[in-house]
């Protein structure tokens, strides 16, 4: 007997690469979630790794850049924050989020 | 004798004491009989004393008396006797003793007519009664009910007669005449109505009357002639469903005939004084009855066709029909008011009415069962609604009879589900105002929500397509409700956000709350079926439902449009609110997006590989649209033309045609799926792996985990002898066909084993566990699902081999047909139970370990604990939450404890074994 499989139709479930039950910092969320101003997870509220290897959702940590208050500091470590992407960074250095990263439609 | 005495006689026939016989026409000395020892009235002795006159009236009142009476009195039978000579002597006597001196004063003497009344009643009780009393000893059978009465009534009327005959011409003319005299000269005006002429003829019919009403047993006698009238009014209304169960003649009566038969017996009654209080009773009682009859009779048909009400018809039936009846018999009785009034007529419709209406909600469950046909029937409650306590009355009955005839263990949810539709329906007819359907709704509402498949009922069947299911789905057993599908196929109206119609001052139909409105009322949308039905939990807990059975239903969805998934979560929108409706929506979003992910995960290998691999034609004909943004079928149901061409075109590069689909999720916001792992086919997992690594390279930091037992597809198997092709399989029913491949280190002894019985490669299950790294459960799924498609024959025990060619020896197929039979059967009823998303028991015997040490753990530290609290503690305290109630917890510490591990202290408190 020879089995030939015509059509293959999967199921796969995403996460971001981060350690399990862990929550942006900010928000509270967990990562895989969305910030509190977003429905839809993913492409839409993408997540921001700082250098100093903190990272939030990118809509949380760019309100909290705009703040005076946080001069530009992450929340978490108090380091001046530049994200480890090159995208990234040059988003927060032009303090335009709407470029974010990752969110290229493919 | 004292008045009373008098009075008592004067009713009763106590004759001993109140009458003289008359006077022997042989007694001598008249003249001179001893004061107070007169042979004549017993009371003239009384007063003779008072004057010296007075003796010689005495006497000569005694003589007059003598012979009046004498010629007064009754022979036995009067029509046998010789009537008596009226002398001057006796007319003398009679006008002495009715206008002249002899006439007794102020009763203090017995007056003439007052004996000849006693000597009437004397005769009756002689003569007459015994006879009637024989006549009505018995109880009355019904149907002699109008023999014996018109007997009773034709011998009162003829001693009537007999008794009146004297008194009209021998005493009253006397009378009268004195009036027509006195009427000249008037003395003591106040006596004048009782003496009067006019007034004796009355006086003394009325006590003839009162004598023959009495000697008939009063209750038997009403009985009787309300029978009759009963029996009368159906004869003439021709009603067919009688209390006295009598069938009716199968000709009609003549109606008028019967009508003259019935108005000449109770003119005959009334005649003989019959027609007074009791015969008024009698008649009430009938007419009661008759309403009743009426109304079975010809009103509990209910009109399935014309759907009217037929209350209109009803009511004109009392007005032209009903009252006519009443005042004939009024009129024959004489009643003081023959007529009825406008007032009357109305209050007997409303009687009707009520009568109607309480049988008719009597079979309300019925007509609810029957909606819309039933429409009738509803109309005619509506009307009975007006009556007062109708609704009190339709509220309890018709509870009664939904918590015995729908809220039962054998009625199933969807049926429960379609009743509640066809009442919500119904009573919205009946009374638009949605108060008694709040009333009447609560007991059904409240089970509805403890059955555990009512939610996905309504869901399943709210994302039903009705134009292409047909019949079979809709059956009361089915998990799909015809009638909540056909709801939603109606356009949406927009109930939404109007929160704040109570405040619309623009609505001129603007209706203040119905008194009797309790606070859920407010809230209530009357007309709006699915409303009804999304408000049966609390809002959250439908939403965290809806979210499980959505999640498996969009990954089982074969509309590549989810076009019904889209427009219910519109519809709950709609009607919710948006609130928590965020895990539904990326669920959606997760479906539809697929497409495009894999529309352009596709474009990164197909431009990476060899070109001519691609599928150019498509590419050609839209260059301008990138293809994942067409509305592509994320799985083809049926092949696709590559891949049915690819086989028979060059084997070789079958492989090339197989494109990978895929389902992205948002795992966060999907309810558990399953997530048991197996190995799916090393071609497949070559796909997956490339698949991956081009996502994770487009979508930076994401990674992917395939779940493999969600996957499904097609496949084609060749055999020795023959081709199949299989649609939509689970992964792992082909991941275990797949394993019966030949290895390349077994290709030689396949080959040789084939010969014999036609069977192929064999594997047992232990090795198909291992091979595939699959569970055992699922291994003997798959192999009873193959067994059942003849693919797989199980050669020995646990052990499967391949039907390379199908039997031709009649007694091996009849075993393979057998056993296929048996298989398919195991593999249907498996694969109903399988689901993609995880059960809660699923889920708790998952985390059985966990929960048995956190329980322990906590016991440990914290000492004995009530299951509440320890409920509360796991809610709050364990990784990962915890989702279940006390009744899960008890059942986690009554397996601990037989364990061994903790133990029940009763009352529910537990602690560590030590
Ligand atoms: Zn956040
Ligand atoms: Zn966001
Ligand atoms: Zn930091």
């Amino acid at each position: 007997m020879k089995v030939t499989i015509r059509e293959w139709n999967a199921v796969a479930a995403w996460r971001w690469d981060m350690p399990d039950d862990d929550v942006c910092g900010i928000c509270r969320n967990p990562y895989d979630s969305t910030c509190s101003k977003c429905k839809f997870p993913g492409d839409e509220c993408p997540l921001l790794l700082g250098v100093c290897n903190h990272s939030f959702h990118m809509h949380c940590i760019f309100s909290w850049l705009k703040q005076e208050s946080s001069q530009e500091k992450c929340p978490m470590c108090r380091q001046p924050f530049k994200s480890k992407s090159q995208d990234a960074t040059a988003a927060t250095d032009n303090q335009t989020p709407a470029q974010a990263p990752d969110t290229s439609p493919i | 004798m004292d008045h009373s005495t008098l009075v008592f006689a004067s009713v009763f026939p106590v004759l001993a004491l109140s009458h003289t016989t008359p006077t022997p026409i042989a007694t001598p000395d008249l003249g001179y009989t001893a004061p107070g020892g007169s042979f004549g009235s017993p009371h003239a002795g009384r007063n003779v004393e008072a004057q010296g006159q007075g003796q010689h009236r005495a006497v000569k009142r005694g003589l007059a008396w003598s012979c009046a009476t004498r010629f007064l009195s009754l022979p036995k039978n009067s029509s046998l006797a010789p009537k008596p000579q009226r002398t001057r002597e006796v007319v003398e006597a009679l006008n002495y003793l009715l206008v002249g001196e002899g006439r007794s004063e102020d009763g203090k003497e017995e007056g003439l007519v007052q004996w000849y009344t006693n000597e009437c009643r004397l005769h009756f009780a002689k003569h007459i009664r015994a006879g009637l009393e024989q006549l009505w000893r018995k109880e009355i059978e019904l149907e002699h009910s109008w023999d014996i009465l018109d007997e009773t009534q034709r011998a009162f009327e003829h001693v009537q007669g007999v008794y009146l005959e004297p008194f009209l011409e021998h005493i009253l003319p006397y009378l009268q005449q004195d009036t027509s005299s006195s009427t000249v000269r008037p003395r003591r005006p106040t006596q004048m109505i009782e003496d009067s002429a006019d007034a004796a003829p009355w006086k003394f019919r009325r006590d003839l009357h009162a004598i023959f009403a009495h000697c008939l047993p009063s209750q038997r006698y009403t009985k009787s002639l309300s029978y009759v009238l009963y029996d009368a009014g159906c004869r003439l209304f021709r009603i067919y469903i009688r209390h006295d169960g009598i069938q009716p003649r199968m000709t009609p009566e003549n109606t008028r005939e019967f009508r003259q038969r019935m108005t000449t017996l109770l003119q005959g009654l009334e005649r003989v004084g019959l027609g007074g209080d009791s015969a008024q009773e009698a008649f009430a009682h009938a007419m009661n009855k008759l309403l009743d009859s009426f109304i079975t009779s010809h009103y509990l048909k209910v009109d399935w066709y014309s759907k009217k009400s037929i209350v209109p018809h009803l009511k004109m039936w009392i007005q032209d029909g009903f009252c006519p009846l009443v005042e004939l018999v009024l009129e024959c009785l004489r009643c003081e008011q023959s007529s009825i009034l406008p007032t009357e007529v109305s209050a007997w419709q409303e009687m009707a009415l009520g009568r109607l209406g309480r049988a008719r909600v009597d079979s309300l469950f019925d007509f609810v069962i029957n909606w819309h046909k039933s429409l009738g029937a509803i109309l005619d409650i509506k009307e009975y609604l007006n009556v007062a306590g109708a609704k009190q009355h339709l509220t309890s009955s018709f509870s009664q009879q939904i918590s015995r005839r729908l809220l039962h263990p054998g009625a199933t949810s969807t049926y429960i589900l379609n009743i509640y539709i066809s009442i919500i329906r119904s009573f919205h007819e009946l009374e638009p105002k949605g108060v008694l359907l709040e009333r009447v709704a609560r007991p059904i509402r409240r089970y509805l929500k403890e059955r555990e498949d009512t939610a996905r009922i309504i869901i399943s069947s709210l994302l039903t397509d009705l134009s292409d299911e047909t019949g079979s789905k809709f059956s009361s057993n089915s998990e799909l409700s015809y009638e909540i599908a056909s709801e939603m196929a109606q356009p949406f109206a927009n109930y939404g956000q109007e929160a704040d119609e109570e405040l619309n001052w623009g609505d001129m139909n603007w209706q203040p709350l119905p008194q009797d409105a309790s606070p859920e009322y407010k809230k209530s949308k009357v007309e709006d079926v699915i409303w009804f039905l999304l408000t049966l939990w609390e809002r959250d807990d439908f939403i965290n439902e809806l979210r499980n059975i959505l999640g498996d239903h969009l990954l089982r969805c074969q509309d590549p449009e989810y076009e019904r998934e889209i427009r219910l979560l519109e519809l709950i929108k709609l009607r919710l609110g948006d609130d928590k409706m965020q895990a539904c929506e990326v669920m959606l979003r997760d479906v539809l997006d697929s497409n495009r992910i894999n529309a352009s995960i596709r474009a990164t290998i197909t431009s990476s590989t060899s070109p001519a691999l691609a599928t150019p034609d498509r590419r050609s004909r839209e260059p301008q649209t990138p293809e994942g943004l067409r509305p592509r079928t994320p799985r083809p149901r049926r092949p696709t033309a590559t891949s049915h061409l690819a086989p028979s075109t060059s084997s070789q590069v079958q492989p090339v045609s197989l494109t990978l689909n895929a389902q992205i999720l948002s795992s966060f916001f999907w309810p558990l799926l399953r997530d048991d792992t197996f190995r799916v086919p090393a071609q497949i997992d070559t796909l997956q792996k490339e698949y991956e690594s081009r996502f994770e390279r487009i979508k930076g930091m994401r990674k992917l985990r395939w779940m493999d037992a969600l996957g499904e597809g097609s496949i084609t198997l060749d055999f020795d002898d023959r081709t199949e092709e299989f649609d939509r399989l689970t992964s792992w029913q082909i991941s275990v066909v797949y394993a019966f491949q030949p290895q390349p280190s077994e290709e030689h002894a396949a080959k040789k084993r084939a010969g014999k019985g036609g069977e192929g490669v064999a594997r047992n299950v232990q090795q198909l566990e291992e091979m595939l790294e699959m569970d055992e459960g699922l291994v003997r799924q798959a192999l009873a699902f193959w067994v059942g498609k003849s693919v797989l024959r199980e050669v020995s025990h646990d052990t499967y081999a391949v039907i390379e060619k199908l039997p031709s020896k009649s007694t091996l197929a009849n075993a393979d047909h057998e056993a296929a039979a048996a298989a398919e059967e195991l593999a249907a009823v498996q694969a109903a139970e399988t689901n993609a998303v995880k059960s809660q028991s699923d889920l708790l015997s998952e985390k059985k370990d966990i929960y048995t040490a956190f329980i322990v753990g906590m016991l440990t530290n914290q000492g004995n604990m009530p299951v509440q609290r320890i409920a509360m503690m796991m809610r709050m305290m364990v990784q990962g939450g915890f989702p279940f109630g006390i009744d899960e917890v008890k059942g986690l510490l009554g397996e601990m404890e037989a364990g061994g591990k903790v133990v029940g202290l009763g009352g529910d408190v537990w602690g560590v074994r030590k």
